[in-house]
C-alpha cells in the first residue's frame, strides 16, 4: 500500500513536572493563608465569655494540600460544639460556619490568581512531525 | 428588603416541617400536645418544651450579585436538627430522616418568595449533658437558595 506522506507536527510540555511543583506550592500558600483567614474571622465571631474557646482555635497542616481550622481542641468541654450548634436549652451562636462560607470564595480566588497563566512558562515546544514517504 | 429572604427560608422550613403529618410523618414523631403548636422552633425554645423537638437556626448566608451590584438570590445555611432527652441517638433517627426527607433537594413557593433549592451539607450529631442530664442532637446543615418576591 502505498504512503504518500503527511505533515504534521508533535506539540510537547517538556516540563510539566516542574510546572505542577510551581502549581502545588502556590496552592499550598494560598490554602494556609485561607485557613488563617477563617480562623482569624472565626474567631471575630466567636462568642466570648472567656479568651479560651478563641484562644483554643488553630490551623493544623495536615498534608501538603490540607489544613484544618478548628476550635475547642483541649477544652474541658465540648463549648465549642455548643456555641457553634445549640445546646438542648441554649440557641446556637455559630462562628465556624460563617468563617468558612465567608472565607471561601477567596480562597478559590487566591488559588486561582497563583495558578493562572504558571502553565505557560513551562516550555512548550512545537516540533514539526512532517513525513514523506520514500520515493 | 434586606433580610427578608431569610424569613423566606424560615416559613418554607417552619412549613415544610409541621406540613408533614401523615403517618410516620415528623410531627408524629416530635412532642405534640392538644391545641399547641407542635415542637417546631426557630433559634430558641419555650421553657416547658416536649421532647423530642426540632430546632432550626440560621447559620451563614451570602447573597449572589450580578457585577452591576443586583442581588439575583440568596444562599442560606441552616442547622436543622432534633433533641431528644435520651441516651440514644436512635430514638433521634426517625426524626432526622424525616428532616432530611422534607428539606434536601425541596423548592417550594410560600407567602412571600420562593426556595428554589436546597440541599443539605452535612449531617449533624453530637451528645450533650447538662446538669446530668443526657440529651442528642442529630439533624444536618442545610443550604438553601432563595429569593424574595
Amino acid at each position: 500500500m502505498a504512503r504518500p506522506g503527511f505533515v504534521g507536527a508533535r506539540i510537547t510540555k517538556n516540563n510539566i513536572g516542574g510546572a505542577f511543583s510551581v502549581i502545588r506550592q502556590a496552592v499550598s500558600d494560598e490554602m494556609e493563608k485561607g485557613a488563617q483567614r477563617v480562623l482569624a474571622t472565626g474567631n471575630e465571631l466567636v462568642p466570648r465569655r472567656s479568651e479560651a474557646l478563641a484562644d483554643s482555635g488553630k490551623v493544623v497542616q495536615l498534608g501538603p494540600l490540607t489544613f484544618v481550622v478548628s476550635w475547642g481542641e483541649g477544652l474541658p468541654d465540648a463549648r465549642a460544639v455548643y456555641q457553634e450548634y445549640g445546646t438542648a436549652h441554649h440557641p446556637a451562636q455559630p462562628y465556624a460556619t460563617p468563617a468558612l462560607d465567608q472565607e471561601t470564595p477567596g480562597i478559590c480566588e487566591g488559588i486561582a490568581a497563583r495558578t493562572h497563566g504558571r502553565v505557560k512558562h513551562t516550555n512548550v515546544r512545537v516540533a514539526r512531525i512532517d513525513k514523506v514517504a520514500k520515493q | 428588603v434586606t433580610g427578608l429572604e431569610l424569613l423566606v427560608v424560615d416559613e418554607f422550613i417552619y412549613t415544610r416541617l409541621t406540613q408533614d403529618v401523615g403517618p410516620g410523618g415528623l410531627m408524629t414523631l416530635v412532642g405534640n400536645r392538644e391545641g399547641v403548636d407542635p415542637e417546631v422552633y426557630s433559634d430558641t425554645i419555650p421553657g416547658d418544651v416536649l421532647y423530642p423537638y426540632v430546632i432550626f437556626t440560621l447559620q451563614s448566608t451570602a447573597d449572589t450579585m450580578t457585577t452591576e451590584g443586583t442581588r439575583v438570590l440568596t444562599q442560606a445555611t441552616y442547622m436543622v436538627k432534633g433533641v431528644h432527652r435520651t441516651e440514644s441517638y436512635a430514638e433521634l433517627g426517625p426524626v432526622a430522616s424525616r428532616i432530611d426527607a422534607l428539606l434536601h433537594k425541596a423548592s417550594g413557593v410560600v407567602l412571600d418568595g420562593r426556595v428554589l433549592h436546597s440541599r443539605r451539607l452535612q449531617a449533624v450529631r453530637y451528645p450533650e449533658v447538662t446538669e446530668a442530664v443526657s440529651y442528642r442532637h442529630l439533624g444536618g446543615s442545610y443550604r438553601f437558595w432563595t429569593e424574595a418576591t
